[in-house]
């Protein structure tokens, strides 16, 4: 009994001892560090496929596709 | 300590396992302290960045808590395992050989004399015993005799059978015991 006494009253020293720590704000953290899984599409993105897309074409597709193509991608860099 | 206990586990009845930030300032000021010691018992460097690490996980997965079982067990089973994994993903020994805090600095936080007077010196000699041990026993130790904790919620934490516990604890006794004698016979 005298040894869990002994124990008891080092840890307690010793915890008592460490340096004293602020708590952190979590709400704020926990939202950092766990990004919305949902992913909204945005108008930009679509036309950032549409013009690289049209630029792909028009190496690719001869003939009337190429000027389809072409003229697709002066008019949608021309924004 | 026993009212300290009824506080916090009083929030934790009335306002159930819900992740906020009054319930994890409840949970950080009850075990910073205690968990930190915990951890530095593995890993002496980075301590406060894991206990922040784990005290996050704590707070992420409070509602997945269960309240019949033990909130010491779960809490400390989490820091354990996030220690493990720590030292794993880095490569490191898992039970790395680092000085510990010299008493001097240890009771140069305590601003009462005749406290520090009668306890250094047998602080100095259970430092000692200690010191000896490896790791997993001093983790054992500081379960059972500063948290208090039974043998079989020790095993859960430290993946290990009841009975081994007990023979580690046998042996913790026998070895701080030898190391007092001295203390004792002065």
């Amino acid at each position: 009994m005298k040894l869990n006494k002994w124990l008891r009253r080092y840890y307690k020293d010793q915890i008592e001892s460490l340096q004293t720590l602020d708590p952190p704000l979590v709400g704020q953290r926990s939202h950092a560090q766990i990004p919305s899984k949902k992913r909204v599409v945005q108008w930009d993105d679509i036309l950032g496929i549409i013009v690289t897309a049209a630029y792909i074409l028009q190496f690719l597709i001869p003939t009337t596709w190429f000027s389809w193509g072409r003229c697709l991608s002066i008019f949608t860099l021309g924004f | 300590m026993h009212n300290q206990l009824e506080t916090w586990q009083l929030y934790f009845q009335t306002q159930g396992f819900k992740p906020s930030q009054e319930a994890f300032n409840v949970i950080w000021m009850k075990y910073y302290k205690p968990l930190l010691y915990f951890i530095q018992n593995m890993i002496r460097h980075h301590a406060e960045d894991l206990l922040q690490e784990i005290m996050m996980k704590v707070y992420q997965n409070l509602d997945r808590f269960k309240p019949w079982y033990s909130f010491n067990t779960w809490i400390y089973t989490i820091a354990r395992n996030h220690c493990i994994n720590y030292l794993k993903k880095r490569k490191l020994d898992l039970h790395p050989v680092e000085k510990w805090e010299t008493i001097e600095n240890i009771h140069a936080h305590s601003h009462n004399p005749e406290h520090q007077l009668l306890n250094q010196e047998l602080h100095q000699h259970i430092d000692v015993a200690l010191q000896s041990l490896d790791c997993d026993l001093r983790q054992i130790a500081f379960l059972r005799f500063y948290e208090g904790m039974k043998c079989r919620d020790i095993a859960q934490i430290m993946e290990i059978p009841t009975g081994t516990v007990k023979s580690r604890l046998h042996h913790i006794r026998q070895t701080i015991k030898k190391e007092l004698e001295s203390y004792d016979e002065a």
